[in-house]
C-alpha cells in the first residue's frame, strides 16, 4: 500500500515538474526544422555561396509565412478547444466537432465563390459571421439543457453544414474549385504574406485576450453548483468563452480551412503534462496547438515529397492514433 | 449581530409549474447548527439551493443577515455564504491545495497571484481539516473521507459566516461520518459559524443539531430543538417509520430505535443460529 502511494506520487511529480514545459523547448527546433525542410533540399544549398541568396528568399518569402501561419492557426484552434472543453466540462468539445469551424467554412466558401475578387483580408470576417451564427443557433437550441446536448446537437449541425458546403461546391463551377477544395481539407499551401498579416493581426488581439480569459476560468473546473457558489459570473464567462472560441476558430478557418483534431488534441496533451487549472493550461495549449499544426504541415510536405499532402489530412492520419493512445493511457492510469 | 443568519418570507419555490415549497416564514438562528430532515423528495435540497440563490424563486424573499439575496452580487454572496453541493466534482489530477485555493476565488483580484491573506486562509483551512500531510496529493488518490474533508476545506477557505452542506456525510462510513460532524461541530462552537445541513441519519441529527426542521412534501411540518421535537408520532408522520425514542445512554440527546425491521422481531421468537467462527480463515 505504502509503495503504491509512493509510486503514484512520484508519477505525479514527474507529470508536474520533471518534464517542465516541453512545449517551450520543442518550439524552436520544430520551427527550425519546418523552415529548413521542404520540397527543395535547403541545407546543402544554403552552404553553397552561389545559391544562398535564392534559398534565403525561399525561406523568408515562402516558408516563413507558411510556418508562422501554421503556428498561429494551431495555437488558435488549441485555445478554442480548451475554452469549449472547459465551458462544457466535457473533453469531447472541439470547434471542429460542434460545427463552429464548419459554420465559418461555409461562410468563407460562400465568400470565395460569390465574390472571387475578395481580398483575403476580409475572409476572417466572413468566418466570424458564419461561426457566430452557427454557435448562436446551437446556443438557442440547447438552452436550458445539459452541456452534452450542446455537443450532440453540434455534431449534427457540423454534418449539416458540411453537406451545405458540398452543395455549394457542386453548384458552383469555377476554376477556383481545386484551390477551394485544397483549402477546405486544411492546408497551409496558400499561406503568403497577406494571409500571414491578416492572421497575425487577429491573433495579436485574440491570443492574449483568450489567455486572460483563461485566468478567470478556475471555478469552471468544478461542478456547476460549486462554481456558481464561488461567485463566478458564469453567465458572462460562458458567453465570453463561446464568443472567443467562435472567433478563434473562424480566424483559423479563414487562414487554413477546416483543420481538425488540433482543438481536441492540444488540450488533452496539455492536461497530461501540466496541472489541470485553465489558468495554467492557457500557455501550454497555445504551444502544443502550434507544435501540432507545424509538425502536420512539415510531414505533409516532406513525407511523400514532391507530393504535397494537406496538413489537415496529416493531422487526421497521425493525430487520430495519437489521440486514441492518449485516451488508452489515461484509462490505464485511472484503472491502476 | 443579527439574531437570524438567514430569513425567508413567503418563500415559493418550484420546478416548471409544480410548486415544491410554499412557506410563510422560515428562520435559521445565527451561530447554530440547523439540520433539514425529511424523506427523499421532500424538498430539503431544493429548499437549501433556494436559500443559497441557486434556485430561482417564484415568490418571496430571502435575507442573508440584513442583505436581500436577490440584490446581493455573486461575489459578495460567496464571501458571506459557502455551499457544498451533494455531488461536488473536480478534476482528479487537481491537488488538495489547488482545490482549496479555489475557495479564495471570491476574494482574488483578477490576473494576480494569490495574496498573503489568500495563502493564510488556505493554510488555516488545511489545518482545520487536518489535511497538511495530504496537501500535495491529487484528489484521485484520496479516499472518500479524505476527499470530503478536502471539499470542506475548500468551503472553509471562503471564510464565510454561513456554511450550507447538502448531505455532507453520504458515502462515508459511520466513523468518518462522526469525524466530519465532529469537525463541523467544532467549527460552529469555536468560530460561531452558522451551519445549515441536510442529513439523512436521524440519530446524527439529534446528536449534533441545535435546531431541526422537518419537511414533508415541500412543507415544513415541525421545527425546534432535538429534545423538543423527537417523538415517535412525528417521525412516523414524516418518514413513515415506526420507531421508539429513548434518551441516549451517553450523550444528552434523544436516540431513535427503528422498529420497522421484521427480521429482528422474528429472531426474538426463534433461537438464534450458532455463530460461525472463522478464526481459521482470518488469522
Amino acid at each position: 500500500m505504502v509503495h503504491m502511494v509512493g509510486s503514484t506520487q512520484i508519477l505525479e511529480q514527474m507529470n508536474r515538474r520533471a518534464i517542465m514545459a516541453p512545449y517551450l523547448w520543442l518550439l524552436p527546433p520544430v520551427m527550425g526544422l519546418c523552415l529548413l525542410n521542404g520540397s527543395i533540399e535547403t541545407l546543402s544549398l544554403l552552404l553553397d555561396d552561389s545559391h544562398r541568396q535564392l534559398i534565403v528568399r525561399v525561406i523568408s518569402e515562402l516558408r516563413l509565412p507558411r510556418v508562422l501561419v501554421a503556428a498561429l492557426v494551431g495555437a488558435s484552434l488549441g485555445m478554442a478547444g480548451l475554452l469549449l472543453q472547459t465551458l462544457t466540462r466535457n473533453p469531447l468539445a472541439d470547434p471542429g466537432i460542434i460545427g463552429v469551424n464548419q459554420g465559418a467554412a461555409l461562410a468563407v466558401v460562400a465568400g470565395m465563390l460569390i465574390l472571387p475578387d475578395l481580398s483575403p483580408h476580409w475572409l476572417p470576417l466572413f468566418g466570424v459571421l458564419g461561426s457566430v451564427t452557427s454557435m448562436a443557433l446551437l446556443w438557442l437550441l440547447s438552452r436550458g439543457t445539459a452541456a452534452i446536448a450542446l455537443i450532440l446537437m453540434g455534431v449534427g449541425l457540423s454534418s449539416l453544414l458540411s453537406a451545405l458546403i458540398g452543395c455549394l461546391l457542386i453548384l458552383s463551377e469555377t476554376q477556383r474549385l481545386a484551390m477551394v477544395m485544397t483549402w477546405l481539407a486544411g492546408s497551409f499551401a496558400t499561406a503568403n504574406d497577406t494571409v500571414l498579416l491578416t492572421t497575425l493581426g487577429w491573433s495579436l488581439v485574440l491570443l492574449p485576450a483568450s489567455w486572460l480569459l483563461c485566468q478567470r476560468l478556475g471555478p469552471l473546473m468544478l461542478d456547476p453548483l460549486s462554481s456558481r457558489m464561488l461567485g463566478a459570473r458564469t453567465g458572462t464567462i460562458e458567453f465570453l468563452c463561446l464568443l472567443m472560441a467562435c472567433v478563434l476558430g473562424a480566424v483559423a478557418v479563414a487562414a487554413a480551412g477546416t483543420l481538425g483534431f488540433v482543438g481536441l488534441l492540444a488540450p488533452h496533451i496539455a492536461r497530461r503534462l501540466h496541472p489541470p487549472q485553465p489558468e495554467k493550461l492557457g500557455l501550454p495549449v497555445l504551444g502544443y496547438g502550434a507544435l501540432l499544426a507545424m509538425l502536420a504541415d512539415l510531414l505533409g510536405r516532406s513525407l511523400l515529397a514532391p507530393v504535397q499532402l494537406p496538413a489537415g489530412l496529416m493531422l487526421a492520419i497521425l493525430g487520430v492514433p495519437l489521440f486514441i493512445l492518449l485516451l488508452l493511457w489515461q484509462q490505464r492510469i485511472r484503472g491502476a | 449581530m443579527n439574531k437570524h443568519a438567514i430569513r425567508a418570507t413567503n418563500l415559493r419555490v418550484g420546478y416548471r409549474g409544480t410548486l415544491l415549497i410554499d412557506e410563510g416564514r422560515l428562520e435559521f438562528p445565527a451561530g447554530h447548527i440547523s439540520v433539514l430532515l425529511g424523506a427523499n423528495g421532500s424538498g430539503k435540497s431544493t429548499l437549501l439551493k433556494a436559500l443559497a440563490g441557486l434556485h430561482p424563486l417564484q415568490g418571496g424573499q430571502v435575507w442573508i443577515g440584513d442583505e436581500n439575496l436577490a440584490a446581493t452580487p455573486a461575489r459578495r454572496l460567496a464571501q458571506r455564504l459557502a455551499f457544498l453541493p451533494q455531488h461536488p466534482n473536480a478534476p482528479e489530477t487537481l491537488t488538495v491545495t489547488e482545490l482549496v485555493m479555489l475557495g479564495r476565488y471570491p476574494y482574488r483580484r483578477p490576473f494576480l497571484p494569490p495574496s498573503r491573506e489568500d495563502r493564510a486562509a488556505v493554510e488555516e483551512a488545511l489545518s482545520q481539516t487536518d489535511l497538511h500531510d495530504l496537501s500535495e496529493r491529487s484528489l484521485g488518490t484520496l479516499s472518500g473521507g479524505q476527499r470530503q474533508r478536502a471539499w470542506l476545506a475548500m468551503v472553509l477557505a471562503q471564510q464565510s459566516d454561513i456554511l450550507m452542506l447538502d448531505e455532507p456525510t453520504s458515502y462515508l462510513d459511520l466513523s468518518h461520518q462522526y469525524d466530519l460532524l465532529n469537525l463541523i461541530w467544532q467549527l460552529n462552537r469555536e468560530q460561531g459559524k452558522t451551519l445549515v445541513l441536510v442529513l439523512h441519519d436521524l440519530n446524527l441529527a439529534f446528536e449534533f443539531a441545535d435546531h431541526l426542521i422537518y419537511m414533508k412534501g415541500g412543507r415544513i411540518c415541525a421545527q425546534g430543538s432535538p429534545a423538543a421535537t423527537a417523538n415517535p408520532e412525528l417521525i412516523e408522520e414524516i418518514f413513515g417509520l415506526h420507531c421508539e425514542i429513548r434518551p441516549h445512554p451517553q450523550a444528552f440527546c434523544p436516540l431513535l430505535i427503528p422498529l420497522a425491521g421484521q427480521r429482528n422481531r422474528r429472531q426474538v421468537a426463534m433461537p438464534a443460529p450458532p455463530p460461525v467462527l472463522c478464526s481459521d480463515k482470518c488469522d
